[in-house]
């Protein structure tokens, strides 16, 4: 799959020296944020945020693949599902969890690859409903065997060890989960800032104007299909062993659906939207449903009044008002 | 004998439900390129009107008629309204920020249900008149089957007669092919969009109040149908009416027939007509089309 | 322009992180631990959704029983009862989570779980956490066999407890009728279900015999299909030999109805039998609609004549317009009185200290005095098999005609070894 000049174009874009300070200063609120968490926060608000880190990576990888590349798969779920029921598979083998990791990972690329090869030369649309297709399928095959414990799912997966630390203790996988999901989302930002990421989104605006250009479209797509699922894969792996359980629901179309509107709602034209929009998505249906019953209709409200008035995302929207305060600045002086 | 006929009346008039609903999306897809994801909202909106306004009861066929078209009616002044009020706005943007939209409206209008319905499931009886079955060739069909598949024909035949021999129809085609075209021609498109996002969504309803009798009215009805609706509308060809129609008959009779005979595959029927479908032709059986233009 | 974006979008965005940090985390509400007098029990049931009803019924039961037994003087010296509800949402992540949740704010006695894959969810963490859970409606054998964990205990019935229940029932009332169809939802817990159910017949019927088994997927919303095929296999004289089991519930089992109503589906049964609580849900979304058929479950306000189950009716009556309580309710308010003997036995609401007298506690319920196996924590519960008819001359459209109690024999506790 990685032709030599792919493998070129994955290498690192010179960091510029207006960037760094600020991301120094974004990894260093994180890490505090991290602390805090550890040290302050109850069991419960613990899986919290271990979910929204998981979630905050499945949903960029998915915008990897659909803000960035421009391909709208409703089927990421089948990776995320299959990276999950890898780990719950392996439980019995006690196997070190950076292992457990990587198989799920490796798992979540290999069937997007597979995938990838079926579907990508279609058109939008299609390539949704296919997706979707395929994971729906997975679906339904679950709940015939035996061996993935049918629509009960495999329960009770605990964190291994690694090495002396308990990752079954809930803050050790907050912060083990923060990390890894730290790690994914720092490749996810230099695919995406690389010469690479350049090209998809070229392929995104015009793939027609690209495949001119004499850009391999299609090995292209394929790449970022498969990355995307990998990484997929992993959140899934982070995913079973916060919720202790893989059951079907993770191979639903819905939960394709979540990264997919958490994107949108965040602002799918910027690395962090979809992180944003997954912190807000989270935090409101979980206040909501607690309030009343019909919390979904509060929650397309909410959707609906950010399409109309952020049609950039919550960071589009953000930065519009950034501008305009800047704007209204130099015009008093 | 009865081993053929009563699959091939069965997965016929799914088909017909099917297609009256997915030829809503195709229209609406095939006028405004808009994918209404929100179209599952209104179809269980309208079942759950059509029960109220039934008050529930068992209703003489023509009472029960004039609910179910009143219900989508109803679904249709709505859903002009959500047009004029969110759609409008969305037109010019691209398909992905568009899908935000449609969903949140389907959101709301799941939401709507539970919140004046409440959680308990109701059930709407079969008109009295088609209760029962009806033996076709010594085998029992369902008469109220029997009727979904006239409804559904003349649902169809009377979209295909508007869209390819009036000129209101000859009107919406010219929007469909070129809205810029067509506006400087004189044609009010705005009014045309409006209009057709009505008809698109009292399909919709009238999908749904007719299916009322069927299904246990709960939110979960917002999502019965949509994938085989999104699929019908995908198999058939974007914004081909004809396309929907074949591609409803397609899938309804292999499901219906499979159940019969190897219930196995069944389950993944769906996504095997379309993935078989749509990789061999991507733009679907008639598709790409402006509506039925050739 | 391209620096100024990445800056102003990662400055946002660490704002914005902050910002979300300082809101707090999870929004449950983080009240201080029950050091004081009320003893708090932890309630998690679906209390949204389609089975809503499940959820606040068995909330229902349950405050019957917290006001009884706080009226009488409460527990270990006077300390009240208190229930702490949380949704379980019909989603095991979301039991999970509110497992969790009730953890943070120091509830550690559990009981509910309308579905038994949220319970396998949820039980292995609250493990992990030190709670016990006492499942009110969850019935999956797995939770008490291959997935069973000392701090669990079950006054909700179980599958292969009630497998012997159902073809006893069957051979005291309908003798004659030995040809049996099957319509089940296509998953593990329904192939189980009918399997232990045609191993058992056949073990008391040599006639028994198995006519059509229809299996249907979870997705499927249009079950014509699948009730021709069943029609399709059955004689001409089905209604008046031949009876049909039931595995379905909830939106699939009103629909099999509705839909076969054209074909008469339910007159071409002499006995249709189901299994499962919530039957009169179905009976009141289908009011008149309703089929004559039998549901066994554990328990029918119609079916004990105990001080206690009269008690029970008179106070849930009272507090809720006149309603008699169903099996959800009984469940819930009899999971409130094991706590309560569990306590009083331990004499401490520790949780360590509860669960260590599951094993063969005695504890009392509106069915009379159920014990806990000792090895799987069981309750040794009854079947109770009501009749539900249409009645169009009722407001409700409906009624339970009769009901017959089937206690399982004592070899029926002991579980399937896997």
């Amino acid at each position: 799959m990685a032709t030599p000049s792919a493998v070129r174009a994955l290498s690192v874009t010179t960091w510029r020296t207006s960037v760094r300070p600020w991301l120094a200063l974004l990894l260093m609120g994180v890490a505090a944020f991290v602390l805090g968490v550890f040290f302050f926060a109850t069991i419960s608000q613990l899986y919290f945020w271990t979910t929204v880190a998981e979630t905050v990576l499945f949903a960029t990888a998915v915008n990897l693949l659909f803000g960035q590349t421009g391909m709208l798969s409703f089927g990421q779920a089948a990776y995320f599902g299959i990276g999950a029921y890898a780990v719950g598979l392996l439980v019995p083998r006690d196997l070190n969890p950076l292992l457990m990791l990587a198989i799920s990972t490796l798992a979540g690329g290999l069937a997007a690859v597979v995938v990838g090869l079926i579907t990508l030369r279609t058109t939008e649309l299609v390539f949704a409903m296919l997706t979707l297709g395929f994971g729906m399928a997975l679906y339904s095959i679950t709940f015939h065997v035996q061996a993935v414990g049918g629509e009960n799912g495999i329960v009770g997966i605990i964190a291994p060890h690694l090495f002396w630390i308990d990752l079954g203790d809930s803050h050790a996988l907050w912060v083990f989960t923060t990390v890894v999901a730290g790690a994914g989302m720092a490749f996810l930002w230099v695919v995406a800032h690389s010469p690479f990421g350049r090209t998809l989104k070229m392929i995104r605006d015009d793939a027609a104007r690209a495949e001119n250009l004499g850009i391999p479209v299609f090995r292209y797509r394929l790449a970022a299909f498969t990355m995307s699922g990998a990484v997929c894969g992993l959140a899934g792996c982070l995913y079973a062993w916060a919720q202790n359980v893989a059951s079907p629901d993770a191979l639903f179309w819905t939960t394709s659906g979540t990264p997919v509107i958490v994107s949108l709602l965040g602002g799918t034209g910027f690395f962090f939207g979809p992180a944003v929009g997954a912190i807000v998505y989270v935090y409101a249906t979980n206040t909501l449903s607690q309030m009343t019953p019909a919390w979904i209709f509060y929650v397309g409200v909410g959707f609906l009044v950010v399409v109309l008035l952020a049609p950039d995302g919550i960071v589009g929207g953000l930065q519009r008002l950034w501008h305009l305060r800047r704007r209204r600045r130099r015009i008093q002086t | 004998m009865n081993a053929v006929i009563l699959p091939l009346v069965n997965g016929v008039a799914f088909a017909m439900l099917m297609f009256i609903v997915a030829s809503g999306l195709t229209l609406i897809f095939g006028v405004m390129r808009v994918v209404n994801f929100a179209h599952g909202g209104f179809f269980a909106l309208g079942a759950f009107l059509a029960f109220t306004l039934a008050a529930g009861r068992r209703l003489p066929f023509l009472e029960f008629a004039l609910a179910a078209l009143a219900a989508a009616i109803v679904c249709a002044f709505l859903g002009m309204i959500a047009e004029v009020l969110v759609f409008r706005r969305i037109y010019h943007m691209a398909h992905s920020r568009a899908l935000l939209a449609t969903y949140a409206v389907l959101l709301i209008l799941q939401g709507s249900l539970v919140l004046f319905w409440g959680n308990n499931p109701r059930s709407q009886p079969l008109p009295s008149d088609f209760q029962h079955a009806v033996v076709i060739l010594g085998v029992p069909a369902a008469s109220y089957n029997l009727l979904l598949i006239g409804v559904g024909v003349v649902v169809g035949l009377y979209l295909w007669l508007q869209l390819t021999h009036t000129s209101v129809g000859r009107m919406v085609r010219a929007v469909a092919a070129d809205r810029m075209m067509s506006a400087s021609l004189g044609i009010n498109v705005g009014l045309v969009f409006t209009g057709m996002f009505g008809v698109g969504v009292f399909l919709a309803g009238l999908g749904g109040a007719l299916a009322s009798p069927l299904f246990q009215l709960d939110s979960s009805l917002a999502s019965t149908l949509v994938l085989e609706s999104f699929a019908v509308v995908l198999v058939g060809g974007l914004g081909s009416v004809t396309g929907a129609l074949i591609a409803a008959l397609i899938l309804g009779l292999l499901n219906s027939f499979l159940v019969a005979y190897d219930p196995a595959l069944a389950d993944f029927s769906l996504y095997l007509v379309m993935a078989g479908v749509l990789l061999v032709r991507p733009t679907g059986l008639l598709g790409p089309r402006v509506l039925e233009s050739r | 322009m391209r620096h100024l974006t990445i800056r102003l979008e990662t400055v946002l965005v660490s704002v914005f992180v902050i910002a979300a940090a300082a809101c707090g985390g999870s929004s449950s509400n983080t009240g201080n631990a029950a050091a004081g007098p009320p003893i708090k029990l932890g309630m998690i049931d679906t209390l949204s959704g389609p089975t809503a009803g499940v959820g606040t019924d068995g909330q229902k039961g349950a405050k019957v029983a917290v006001d009884e037994i706080n009226k009488a003087g409460g527990i270990l010296g006077g300390r009240k009862f208190e229930i702490v509800p949380e949704d379980e949402q019909l989603s095991p992540t979301a039991s999970v989570k509110a497992v969790r949740d009730l953890s943070s704010q120091s509830v550690n006695l559990l009981f509910g779980f309308t579905s038994s894959s949220d319970a396998l969810a949820a039980v292995p963490v609250a493990r992990q956490l030190g709670m016990a859970v006492v499942a009110s409606h969850a019935s999956a054998t797995p939770l008490r066999t291959t997935q069973f964990v000392p701090n669990f205990a079950a006054v909700a019935n179980s599958d292969y407890l009630s497998a012997n229940a159902s073809p006893d029932f069957l051979r005291k009332q309908f003798p004659n009728i030995h040809t049996w169809n099957v319509f089940s939802y296509d998953y593990l817990t329904g192939h189980e279900g009918w399997n232990l159910f045609k191993s058992k017949m056949k073990d008391r019927d040599p006639q028994f015999t198995v006519n059509k088994e229809v299996f249907i997927p979870q997705t499927a919303s249009d079950l014509t299909p699948y009730i021709t095929s069943m029609l399709g296999a059955l004689p001409a004289d089905s209604g008046s030999s031949q009876g049909v089991y039931i595995f379905l519930f909830g939106a699939g089992e009103v629909n099999l109805f509705k839909q076969g109503a054209p074909y008469s589906l339910s007159s071409r049964f002499k006995v249709i039998l189901t299994s499962g609580g919530g039957y009169e849900a179905l009976a009141n979304t289908l009011k008149t609609d309703t089929p004559s058929s039998w549901v066994g479950y554990d328990y029918s306000y119609k079916g004990f004549n105990t001080t206690m189950n009269k008690q029970f009716i008179k106070d849930f009556e009272a507090a809720n317009g006149g309603t008699p309580p169903d099996t959800w309710a009984e469940q819930s308010y009899s999971a409130v009185y094991l706590y309560k003997t569990a306590i009083e036995k331990a004499k401490s609401d520790d949780p360590t200290k509860v669960i260590a007298t599951f094993g063969g506690l005695s504890y009392p319920t509106p069915m009379g005095t159920i014990k806990l196996d000792s090895k799987t924590h069981q309750a040794f519960v009854p079947l109770t098999f009501t009749h539900f008819e249409p009645d169009p001359t009722s407001a409700q459209g409906w009624k339970e005609s009769e009901a017959t109690v089937i206690w399982p024999p004592a070899s029926a506790a002991i579980p399937p070894s896997s």
